[in-house]
């Protein structure tokens, strides 16, 4: 919030934004300042076996995961814009039977740079580095590690995530733009509150698998105030390993944990309403066609390490300056 | 499980060290604010009864008038401009001569009064020629920065301790290197903008916009520069952070003399175009931009221009040497080698002629009337009893070392130096016996309590009765903010020049004290006198006047008011003084060059007396006729000396000359003088009509980031510095927030509106580590089991710092602390551990370094006494009490007290660095309120604000502790290499030092001589009585000794290599290897070995040992670009 207020007390100096959606960049004008917040909702009545087969949950239980996104993006330069997003998750799972366990928490913060040094009058091509940072909860609230008895939640893997990629858009006049894009991400290895050796006494290393991403979008507007669009994301995940310090030494060995990779495709529709070139709002509703086991993390309520099934639904504003 | 853990992060709680701040303010200051079309303009008024009243009200109004002329004519030679008003920030009370911008925030700040830089730039309208050049930074600096205005620079930190290093290289696999390094790396990106585009181009825009010119005084320090092989190098005058004296002045000087150049040769635009180039791509070198503008590389362009500017200079000295140079000779006893054999010396080494002639510079030297006394200024004021005779400039002769040995020993013991002297010209009495200067307002004082040191007269009573010569200096009360006085024949009456809001006036004062000083003069519009003196019959002063775009010779006649004019001229007539001839001595630049003219007060006939190729200032001449000046060299300013017999002595046509005898062509602006003084600008506001009083929060400045990346061990985060603050800095907010696997939100704010400051900050820590514990199930049986593990700490200060000179500060402290920790088991929650808090006053007295170069600071002393009253709380209610030294600890009080000191002791360029540190606790504390000490990398967050270890290189941060320390060091630090001015990469290479270092000494803590008992892992006194404190140098520090090695006394010695450097221009990027030999084992608890695993509690139950052994081992720091 401080620094929220530093930068809200910064008068504008960014040249004119883009008056429509289509029209922008993906980096910021120089000096240009954008405040998002960006809320989604995952709701999870099922899950995927290990063929990646979606079984619902009969007795009625339901999972919910919200994340709450406070955004900051600035254009350093003409070429390149920095931005970070610091999350609030809240999880919560409903049981049948009614009884409901919930964690809200500082979840896993996400900064990068959008870098585009070449574009043309239609198109444009930017590179991102990216990073994730273990910002959340990777305590369990408890020391079993038995997805029995679970009495909360994480909002953090506890890892760290080094991504890199590109992004490219081209537009048909001022009406439509289609993007796509792909990126590699390494996750990191570190040891983790929420991973416990089999004794009790101390903590392992977790090792995610590192992901690949790709995706595209299809925005059209037909007037400066709104835009509808349509959006597709794949990941392929590999699979995660974890182990423990062997007695005596720091020496270690990490084992794969079974069927916790696989591919995953969600789609989305978007509606995007533009009252000035400074002020964007937008919502989207989707869901996940093409999903892996989905069992492995889901006690830790970690959708990066394992992306649930299910609808999401997802609302946004964004302020510039 | 806590206990081991804070083993490895033991965080002493001692003194509180507040973070720099700015400059305190001025008691009972109230500030006002006036909005003009562009700008807007702050400025202090005292309140009406203070001691030191002062206010820039005038001269805000004058710089808005400025400044609103200014602006549209910038905006014609950039083709655009800040869309937003200005903030201009005057000030009075100090910045003499001085003005700064921050152009990404719209800020100027100008200091009312002038300063000295008239002397190489050539005498301008002050107030034009400051702000004028700090607004074309905002204008151009904006234009090419390319980067937000709300970004100065991008960070990126990686920091490595221990072993870490290795372990971040190879993964989590097996790995026990045997190497204890701390590495650190600190990378920059920041705008790419050279100072001599940068410096040069404000000076060049600045005559574009019609405010300045190029001039004879810039000229000539430009012929100097070139006539002495001082040019700076193209790679040299990127930077000016590493610049002092005069190369910072040529940075400027050259700079502008480029820009000129490249005006000439491609046209008018050339630099603005560069703004535009650098302001549409990023480079890595300002070479891109050149080459895009110019078509040219700046090596064949600057490679052109210094090939041009020689050869045109040597003409010029050449065509001097053929119309006859008349010049003098140093000022010294024993001849200079320069100038008894030049040809020799112009065949040693470039290096070797700088080093030999460096040196603080001399400038007005002055005889006393009876021609046994000289007085100069350097570094301070020096008067020694010599005579022409002793001088060879004036007698021909030099003395002799081995020859004149006794005399010049006697001339030593017959020299006084008062280095509190200000650079001002002194007075002689008539009678020779005492002498009046320009000093400092506390002289005598023992401190300055008002938090002000003006300038004061100060009356010199000489005293050589014993073979000795001494100065008894007296202030001159009534006499705050002179610069210059004269002594009246009569020697009852001293006229000086005052200083106030931009504008002098002259003032008298009676020594025997029966009359108040009197205002004799009213100018209120921005007027400067220089130079006054008596005529020999008591009814004038000389002065020369700077007024209306004129610098002129005046008479004034305190009897009646009056004003009489001796010139009216083209040229600036400079620093006059009646002689002991009766004429009036000064400099002129009539025809040129400042040479040193005489003109006679009755007929005005001038005569011209020398022939410079540098030029001069400061001229008198001494009874027997010998001139005397200062002189402008490559080398700085030198006192010279020139015998009466060598004298140019012809009569000069000098134009403008008001001469009674032959009226001059503009002999009417030399006898309505009534009109010229009446003359004021017609200002179109009026501060006092139109301003509003000042609101702070209403004057913020757009804030400042530098958002950054760190990597500290195992954790990463990322956020931004920032710094907040109003145009005024009567308050400020600066900080850090961070966010990631450890995360730090920092906040200070301080009110600077007040006297003394206040401050208040917080400081949040989260760090999270891997740790290794070792668990022995019984005696013969160790596992090791890892864990993730986090702690916090929040801290929270307020202070009140009272800064009574500028050497002199005092600390009042109260903070707290607080400790959380969690591991498995713990969820979300930080669990509360323990709570420190602390009141204290903490002294320091800083008179030096004197020379404050980072990498080699020289001279002077520090030292440092604190006292606090500190409390301790265990808050965890899962432990009842904590065990360390046999005594169960859970809440208690004690005091520390805490004493440093550092001598910085010059031999040449090396240095002797002496560092003495002890601190005491009055009772046994728990580890992590002990003191504590080992080294420490600059990169480490670890110590925070709170109490960082004592230096002991040798040993791990945070190894040794104890409730009583005693530390000394001893450093020797030799330049392998000054003012290497290369580039080295991204880097501006400035200077390589090598520091040999040594420390001895202890630290002890309490033990149990009694019986114990092992209770919950822990040993502990049966009788707490029986526990005492180890006696230092008497009982071996057991805490710190291996069972079977006690010692009293650790030591250890090493070697630093460090690098001055700066990379993207001005930003430091100072780098150091440190290696550093630790020459005894240590033990202790924790983490001791650095190897991420630590001993758990259960061993005690094994009679197992609990502390862990370091056996003695060299530790190597690096840094690069993490300053040391």
């Amino acid at each position: 919030m401080l620094l929220l207020s530093l930068l809200l007390s910064a008068p504008s100096q960014a040249r004119d934004w883009p008056r429509r959606s289509v029209e922008a960049d993906v980096v910021l004008p120089r000096a240009g300042l954008e405040l998002s917040l960006d809320a989604d909702t995952r709701i999870t009545s099922g899950e995927r076996d290990v063929s990646g087969t979606y079984r619902p949950w009969t007795d009625g239980t339901r999972w919910t995961r919200s994340v709450l996104w406070l955004g900051v993006a600035h254009g350093l330069s003409d070429a390149v814009s920095i931005d970070l997003r610091i999350p609030t998750v809240r999880a919560s799972l409903t049981t049948g039977s009614g009884q409901t366990t919930q964690t809200t928490g500082l979840g896993d913060v996400e900064l990068g740079a959008w870098m585009q040094p070449w574009r043309g009058r239609v198109w444009g091509l930017a590179g991102r580095l990216g990073f994730k940072l273990p910002s959340g909860s990777s305590w369990p609230s408890d020391t079993t590690g038995d997805p029995g008895a679970i009495s909360g939640f994480l909002t953090g893997t506890g890892t760290t995530d080094v991504s890199a990629g590109v992004q490219a858009h081209v537009r048909a006049g001022r009406v439509a733009r289609l993007e796509g894009g792909g990126a590699w991400v390494t996750r990191l290895p570190a040891l983790v509150g929420y991973a416990i050796s089999e004794d009790g006494a101390g903590n392992a290393w977790f090792d995610p698998g590192d992901m690949v991403q790709a995706g595209g979008r299809l925005l059209i507007q037909p007037i400066d105030a709104a835009a509808l669009g349509g959006a597709a994301t794949f990941k392929y995940i590999l699979p995660s390993a974890v182990g423990a310090a062997g007695p005596g030494s720091n020496s270690l060995q990490l084992t794969d944990v079974p069927f916790s990779g696989g591919s995953f495709l969600d789609v989305e529709g978007q509606l995007v309403i533009s009252p000035s070139a400074r002020l964007e709002i937008g919502g989207a509703g989707g869901l996940q066609v093409v999903g892996a086991d989905t069992t492995r993390f889901a006690h830790l309520g970690l959708q990066a390490l394992s992306p649930q099934p299910g609808v999401q639904i997802r609302g946004w504003v964004t302020a510039r300056w | 499980m806590v206990a081991a853990l804070l083993g490895t992060m033991l965080l002493g709680t001692g003194l509180l060290v507040a973070p720099a701040h700015a400059a305190p303010a001025a008691p009972r200051t109230r500030w006002q604010t006036l909005e003009t079309e562009h700008f807007v303009f702050h400025w202090p008024r005292s309140a009406d009864d203070d001691l030191h009243p002062f206010t820039t009200e005038s001269t805000v109004a004058r710089l808005a008038e400025l400044g609103e002329q200014a602006w549209p004519r910038l905006e014609g030679v950039f083709g655009q401009a800040p869309d937003q008003r200005v903030h201009v920030t005057v000030r009075d009370d100090d910045w003499a001569g001085e003005g700064r911008s921050e152009a990404n925030q719209r800020w100027i700040g100008v200091g009312a009064q002038p300063g000295p830089t008239f002397r190489p730039r050539g005498r301008m309208e002050h107030l034009e020629s400051t702000l004028v050049h700090e607004l074309t930074h905002v204008f151009s600096l904006n234009m090419a920065r390319r980067f937000s205005p709300l970004v100065d620079a991008i960070e990126i930190g990686v920091f490595s301790e221990d072993k870490d290093w290795v372990q971040r290289l190879a993964g989590p696999t097996p790995v026990t290197p045997g190497i204890e390094a701390d590495v650190g790396l600190r990378m920059i990106y920041a705008p790419n903008l050279p100072a001599w585009w940068v410096e040069g181009g404000a000076e060049y825009w600045v005559e574009r916009a019609g405010y300045g010119s190029w001039g004879s005084s810039r000229e000539a320090f430009l012929r100097v520069t070139v006539r002495d092989d001082l040019l700076l190098p193209r790679a040299g005058w990127r930077s000016t952070a590493d610049k002092t004296g005069f190369d910072r002045e040529r940075v400027l000087n050259q700079g502008y003399a480029f820009a000129r150049y490249l005006e000439e040769e491609l046209g008018e635009d050339v630099l603005t175009r560069m703004a535009q180039a650098a302001d549409r791509r990023s480079r890595r070198h300002w070479d891109g931009v050149v080459r895009e503008v110019t078509g040219r590389s700046t090596r064949q362009l600057y490679g052109t221009w210094r090939r041009k500017l020689e050869r045109r200079v040597g003409d010029d000295i050449a065509r001097m040497e053929m119309v006859g140079l008349v010049e003098g000779r140093e000022l010294a006893l024993t001849e200079p080698p320069w100038e008894a054999d030049p040809v020799a010396w112009s065949e040693r080494s470039h290096r070797a002629r700088v080093t030999a002639r460096e040196g603080s510079a001399q400038e007005f030297p002055l005889a006393s009337p009876d021609g046994n006394l000289l007085a100069w200024h350097e570094g301070g004021l020096v008067v020694q009893a010599v005579n022409a005779a002793d001088l060879g400039a004036l007698s021909g002769v030099y003395l002799d070392d081995a020859r004149d040995r006794a005399r010049l020993l006697q001339i030593g013991r017959q020299t006084a130096r008062e280095p509190s002297i200000r650079p001002y010209r002194v007075a002689w009495s008539p009678s020779g016996g005492a002498l009046i200067a320009t000093g400092s307002e506390d002289h005598g004082a023992p401190a300055d309590l008002d938090g002000r040191d003006w300038n004061q007269l100060l009356l010199g009573e000489i005293d050589n009765s014993d073979g000795r010569l001494s100065v008894n200096w007296a202030p001159i009360p009534g006499t705050l903010r002179a610069t210059e006085a004269a002594w009246s024949p009569d020697e009852q009456t001293v006229a000086f020049i005052r200083q106030s809001d931009g504008t002098h006036n002259i003032w008298t004062v009676r020594l025997d004290g029966e009359d108040r000083p009197r205002e004799l003069t009213r100018f209120r519009d921005g007027t400067q006198l220089q130079g006054i003196s008596w005529t020999p019959d008591g009814d004038h002063l000389l002065v020369s006047m700077i007024r209306n775009y004129q610098q002129d010779l005046w008479l004034y006649s305190p009897g009646d008011d009056d004003w009489g004019r001796l010139t009216d001229s083209a040229a600036d007539e400079t620093d006059p003084v009646i002689g002991p001839d009766g004429r009036a001595w000064f400099t002129s630049d009539m025809g040129g060059v400042f040479d040193v003219y005489s003109m006679n007060l009755d007929t005005r006939a001038v005569r011209r007396h020398t022939r410079l190729v540098g030029g001069a200032y400061g001229a008198s001449a001494t009874l027997d006729g010998n001139l005397l000046y200062t002189g402008l060299t490559g080398h700085g300013f030198r006192a010279f000396g020139l015998p009466k017999a060598r004298l140019a002595d012809a009569p000069a046509a000098y134009p403008g000359r008001c001469d009674d005898v032959t009226p001059s062509s503009r002999a009417g602006a030399c006898t309505d003088t009534g009109r010229f003084l009446a003359y004021e600008a017609d200002l179109s506001v009026d501060p006092a009509r139109d301003s509003r009083q000042y609101v702070a929060v209403g004057a913020l400045l757009p804030p400042v980031l530098t958002p950054l990346l760190r990597v500290d061990g195992a954790n990463a985060e990322a956020g931004a510095r920032f710094r907040l603050a109003d145009a005024a800095e009567q308050m400020g907010l600066w900080g850090l927030a961070t966010i990631g696997s450890s995360r730090r939100l920092r906040g200070v704010f301080q009110i600077d509106a007040l006297w003394p400051t206040l401050q208040v900050g917080g400081d949040h820590r989260k760090v999270g580590d891997n740790l290794g514990l070792r668990v022995a199930s019984d005696t013969a049986t160790e596992e090791v089991i890892e864990r993730r593990v986090e702690m916090a700490r929040d801290e929270g200060w307020a202070l009140i710092r009272a800064n009574p000179s500028a050497t002199l500060r005092g600390d009042l402290v109260g903070e707290r602390t607080r400790l959380r920790f969690r591991d498995s088991g713990d969820a979300g929650v930080l669990s509360p551990f323990s709570r420190h808090d602390g009141l204290g006053v903490i002294l320091g007295w800083s008179p030096g370094p004197t020379d404050p170069d980072p990498i080699n600071p020289q001279g002077g002393r520090e030292t440092t006494l604190g006292w606090q009253l500190r409390a301790t709380r265990l808050l965890d209610p899962r432990y009842d009490a904590i065990v360390d030294d046999g005594e169960v600890l859970s809440s208690y009080r004690y005091h520390l007290l805490r004493a440093h000191h550092s001598e910085y002791i010059p031999l040449g360029h090396h240095t002797v660095q002496l560092d003495l540190d002890a601190g005491w606790i009055d009772r046994n504390v728990m580890p992590w309120d002990e003191i504590s000490a080992g080294g420490l990398h600059p990169m480490s967050w670890s110590g925070g604000s709170l109490q960082t270890p004592l230096s002991f290189p040798g040993f791990g941060a945070w190894t040794l502790s104890g409730e009583t320390a005693l530390l000394a060091g001893l450093a020797w630090r030799i330049p392998l290499a000054r003012e290497i001015d290369r580039p080295l990469g991204p880097l501006h290479v400035d200077g390589l030092v090598l520091q040999l270092f040594g420390h001895a000494g202890n630290l002890w803590g309490y033990r149990p001589i009694g019986t114990t008992t092992v209770v919950n892992g822990s040993v502990v006194a049966d009788d707490p009585a029986t526990i005492q404190r180890e006696v230092p140098f008497s009982d071996h520090a057991s805490g710190l000794s291996p069972e079977a090695q006690p010692v009293n006394l650790l030591s250890d010695v090493g070697a630093e290599l460090r690098l001055r450097s700066f990379i993207r221009n001005d930003w430091d990027w100072d780098s150091f290897l440190r290696v550093a030999w630790g020459m005894q084992d240590v033990s202790g608890t924790g983490d001791i070995d650095g190897d991420g695993l630590v001993y758990a509690l259960p061993r005690a139950a094994f009679g197992l040992e609990t502390r862990e052994v370091e056996p003695s081992t060299v530790r190597i720091y690096l840094g690069l670009g993490t300053g040391w």
